[in-house]
């Protein structure tokens, strides 16, 4: 008996029409609400000390890394630095002093004498403010784990999900394998400013996700009430 | 003769993928209920957009395509390939509309991480993530890793006897107990068990670590679905660097060791058989890899002065090994100092590990112990048969449950399946090469973490990579998952399919 062969078109094609019309519609949706950053949310960069942004990128065991080194050392001034710059050629940052601006995010995780936090110098902390109150997206967080002693943690905001946690300004020596974490990269803060408050951030809900989240309800319902009604 | 599939097997093939879809429809409705009761508007409408949508799919198929047919082996391999790349689009969809994404590929990418347990991320801003968007990110670590697309087919749609050849198909190996529906209630069990259990002590751990109240046990779920399921992805940017605690990552190594366990060890386990633990030849094959390459790894972060106590040495290099050998993908530093700061010999030992895998039958990736274990005491019965009389039978046998014999098609299967992916490791490398950023090094690494499933990252995976780079990894977590197999017989299918409309 020869199989029924009809269907085959419509069935094929059609997850396929479905798929790209979902991926294209999805991306028009959001791409015709584009949100700009808010530049209240930058931190004036007139107010921090100037950035050294500059990565020159060593590897241990590596034949060139000794004059990736040298050159490194040029960027270890007691300067300001970005977390880039420090992963990128840790050993020659190692018990150096250095600058480090950033926010403070998550968790204040106290121990005896002070406590871990994490300090993004990323640009969302520095920049643009948190996601998804706009949609200039900047890639990745990055940062420092610094350690805080207690005479320092004084009304320490963190940032969380709806709020810019406090931008704050350490000095302090980087130590590239902390004994106090277990070999871990800290920076030990010596002195802290606070150079920006914690701030909320207003994430709104946008009207054309409500409406496609009670289109897609409605269809789901819509064909399970349909189904039902034949079935009868 | 290859069979010609026709309008009813694709019928059959959509109306179990619109189980799938259901599942995944129920997987997004849970953190969706979190950003309410959080009052995370934003997030608690991309969820729902997104259960809407895959309830809106599963409801069509069971609308149009509803049949009675059973699922025959070449239908489940199709449905089961398929399963992930529609799950993983479908998944999607919250993650796209959070705005955390710069497009659709970046969120397929990070679903499909998160299904196929992988960890590699390229979320933008991770640290302001809401709650219930992360919360949904570590559940399709939980999902795919226990196994979302036979329970599904299995509970749902009433086949149980024919569902039990996706075993195979997902790479599981086999069933534990004879049916199916046992097997996958005996998962759920085991699953469950341990996240009562790894949840406490994660938040007792977690409170101790300075992490109080309801924050410590949202951080506690999220990574015992990570670490259980060999996942890697964590709430904080700073993976489990984060956290600053031996008691954290004390019991984050028993979860991973669990996570790494095939459920046919776990089940004999719990069944009393603790003599197996010293028998199976999947646990000897990972013991000894893990300790030759720790030993490796520890030399090769001595000789290059990483770290200057035992103490960070022993911690940070066990862990990390520990994290990359299970499949995991925790770090517990920065990515770049795998680059910058390791060396050279202990970087190579991580990506050995990633590259061997845990044991098949569980939620870790890579080319698995039992094949390794297969191959070596393949090579070594030849060995042993050219040293002796011609008219001499040699005889290779291993322990996993029981006594078994290695054949020639036990063993060719092994030695394939391992080929695969180390063809699948070298082609991942070479498209990394031919961006021109990245030294063989770090192109190797990366590549291997993504095929094997495996989560660690020195740097190239981020929201700003080379869009064609982004899809070889998206195929090779995919390819990884499934053990080649099943994507194999889906692409035969689909030649077969248009074959027959010719």
């Amino acid at each position: 008996m020869a199989r029924p062969t009809r269907p085959t078109a419509s069935l094929l094609i059609a997850p396929i029409v479905f798929v790209v019309a979902l991926v294209v519609g999805l991306q028009a949706m959001l791409a015709l609400d584009e949100r700009p950053a808010d530049p209240d949310l930058q931190v004036a960069p007139d107010a921090l000390p100037p950035l050294s942004s500059e990565v020159v990128r060593c590897e241990r065991e590596r034949p060139d890394t000794e004059p990736a080194q040298r050159e490194a050392e040029r960027l270890v001034t007691g300067a300001r630095v970005s977390s880039a710059t420090v992963v990128a050629c840790p050993q020659v940052f190692d018990s150096r002093r250095i600058t480090f601006v950033g926010e403070v995010v998550g968790d204040v995780l106290h121990r005896d004498d002070g406590a871990w936090v994490q300090v993004n110098d990323d640009a969302y902390a520095l920049d643009v403010g948190p996601l998804p109150a706009h949609d200039d997206l900047q890639g990745t967080n990055s940062g420092l784990q610094v350690w805080l002693p207690d005479d320092l943690l004084d009304g320490i905001q963190p940032g969380r999900p709806g709020r810019r946690g406090d931008v704050v300004e350490v000095d302090g020596v980087l130590v590239r394998a902390d004994p106090q974490d277990a070999g871990g990269m800290t920076l030990r803060a010596d002195r802290l400013r606070v150079r920006a408050e914690a701030v909320d951030v207003e994430v709104p809900v946008d009207p054309a996700q409500v409406v496609l989240a009670a289109i897609a309800c409605a269809v789901a319902v819509g064909i399970w009430v349909i189904h039902r009604r034949e079935d009868a | 003769m290859f069979l010609r599939p026709d309008g009813r097997d694709l019928r059959i093939i959509g109306f179990y993928l619109g189980k799938i879809a259901m599942a995944l429809a129920l997987m997004m409705a849970l953190p969706a209920i979190l950003a309410v009761v959080l009052r995370e508007w934003d997030a608690a409408v991309a969820l729902v957009s997104g259960a809407g949508i895959a309830a809106a799919i599963w409801q069509a198929a069971e609308w149009r395509l509803h049949t009675r047919a059973s699922l025959t082996w070449a239908h489940g391999t199709v449905v089961v390939a398929l399963a992930w790349l529609l799950g993983s689009l479908l998944a999607a969809v919250p993650l796209f509309l959070s705005g955390h994404f710069g497009d659709f590929l970046d969120a397929w990418f990070e679903a499909m991480s998160g299904l196929t347990t992988s960890g590699l991320s390229v979320v933008n801003d991770l640290d302001h993530l809401s709650y219930s968007m992360n919360f949904y990110r570590h559940l399709t670590h939980f999902a795919g890793g226990q196994g979302i697309v036979i329970v599904a087919l299995a509970l749902f749609s009433g086949g149980g006897a024919s569902i039990g050849t996706l075993y195979v198909a997902e790479g599981r190996d086999e069933r534990i107990v004879p049916s199916v529906v046992r097997t996958a209630r005996f998962i759920y069990l085991i699953a469950t068990a341990y996240l009562v259990a790894g949840t406490i002590a994660l938040t007792a751990s977690l409170w101790a670590a300075g992490i109080g109240g309801w924050r410590g046990l949202w951080h506690a779920i999220n990574l015992f679905f990570a670490a259980f399921d060999t996942g890697g992805f964590s709430p904080a940017s700073s993976s489990i660097g984060y956290y600053h605690s031996a008691g954290v990552e004390a019991v984050l190594a028993v979860l991973m060791v669990a996570g790494t366990m095939s459920f046919a060890l776990h089940y004999a386990l719990w069944s009393g058989r603790r003599g197996e633990l010293l028998r199976n030849i999947e646990v000897r094959t990972l013991a000894l890899t893990l300790a030759g390459f720790s030993l490796l790894a520890l030399y090769g972060l001595v000789r290059s002065g990483t770290f200057e106590t035992t103490g960070g040495l022993l911690r940070k290099g066990l862990f990390t090994l520990l994290s990359a050998h299970s499949g995991t993908g925790f770090a517990v530093n920065n990515g770049t100092l795998f680059v910058t700061d390791w060396g050279v010999l202990a970087p190579a030992a991580v990506v050995a590990v990633m590259a061997l895998g845990g044991m098949a039958g569980s939620t870790a990736g890579g080319i698995k112990a039992l094949r390794i274990g297969l191959t070596t005491k393949g090579l070594l019965r030849e060995v042993r048969r050219l040293l002796q009389p011609e008219s001499a039978v040699t005889v290779a046998t291993y322990h996993s449950g029981k006594r078994r014999i290695i054949t020639p098609p036990v063993l060719i299967a092994a030695t394939t399946i391992l080929l695969l992916y180390i063809l699948t490791y070298l082609a991942g490398a070479l498209v990394g090469l031919l961006y021109g950023t990245w030294d063989v090094t770090e192109a190797i690494f990366e590549s291997v973490s993504a095929a094997a499933n495996v989560g660690l990252s020195v740097g190239i995976t981020s929201p700003t990579m080379p869009r064609g780079l982004q899809f070889t990894y998206i195929v090779q977590m995919w390819l990884g998952r499934l053990e080649f197999m099943a994507a194999f017989a889906m692409v035969g299918y689909g030649v077969s399919l248009l074959g027959s409309r010719r």
